[in-house]
């Protein structure tokens, strides 16, 4: 997990931006914001609001809950919403916001059946390319120590099995 | 297939990864009146896997998809904003009214 100095470092006005949009996001019904006074609560809930680790803890949840809450198409997760290229600004935090993901019990399940989907012989090829920046992301939790990731090597043989079938 | 040229659509429109869930939470809170995850319980749809969905559910996502692509190439090179947040929004408002549209076509 060293490959972090490609995106710039975040600035707290930003990320306070930015985890406030995703909470937006997940409290919205019908055009309006639902209680928009929980925010303040809820942030709390991640400890100390004047220093930087707690926006990030929270932009991470918020990001991983509504990957989930978006996931509509499980292939959408490995070509779109965990595909981080470098330029992306949520770049620096790729590994948290995964994680938190993998919080979810049934998010393995979900990942699984997205890499059954982009693998299919009938799967868009160019669509297919876009996922790999998401096999990045796994490569760099190969060997961390204490990581939850895939391996590789298992998304390689399974790849070369959908092919071969 | 109606989604992809959606996603295409929005991200012509200056929309980036974020712009694409702000969208399907939308369609989908105003086409069917809940969350993802419940249309997936509600209906025994097999997670995460839109085929395995009712198949009126997905004709109502294919339409809506279909008809919001063209409204927004249609709007094309016109949405801007000063930020990501403020692009994302506005293709978010093109999708909630094409939805609301949509919805009033549906028979539930």
């Amino acid at each position: 997990m060293s490959n972090t100095t490609a995106s710039s470092v975040m600035k707290l006005p930003e990320l306070k931006e930015k985890v406030r949009y995703t909470w937006d996001i997940l409290n919205e019904w019908d055009g309006a914001i639902l209680q928009p006074e929980n925010f303040a609560k809820e942030m709390k809930t991640f400890g100390d609001r004047r220093y930087k680790k707690t926006w990030v803890n929270a932009l991470c949840k918020f990001e991983a809950m509504l990957a989930y809450a978006s996931c509509l198409d499980s292939w959408m997760l490995l070509t779109s919403t965990f595909a981080f290229r470098p330029e992306r600004w949520d770049y620096e935090y790729r590994h948290q916001i995964f994680n938190e993901f993998l919080m979810y019990p049934k998010a393995v399940e979900i990942i699984k059946t997205g890499l059954e989907d982009i693998f299919h012989k009938d799967f868009d090829v160019q669509e297919r390319e876009k996922a790999d920046e998401f096999f990045r992301l796994l490569e760099e939790r190969e060997g961390s120590a204490g990581a939850i990731g895939f391996s590789t090597r298992f998304t390689e043989q399974f790849a070369g099995s959908r092919t071969a079938a | 297939m109606a989604f992809r040229r959606f996603t295409d659509t929005i991200k012509a429109n200056g929309g980036d990864e974020k712009a694409y869930a702000q969208a399907v939470v939308t369609e989908t809170n105003e086409l069917f009146g809940c969350t993802v995850t419940e249309l997936y319980e509600g209906t025994g749809g097999k997670t995460n896997r839109r085929d395995t969905l009712p198949h009126e559910v997905q004709q109502a996502y294919t339409v809506n998809e279909s008809l919001s692509a063209y409204e927004l190439e249609r709007m094309e090179g016109t949405i801007g904003g000063e930020n990501q947040r403020e692009v994302n929004n506005k293709i978010n408002a093109v999708v909630r009214e094409q939805s609301k549209q949509t919805r009033k076509w549906l028979p539930w």
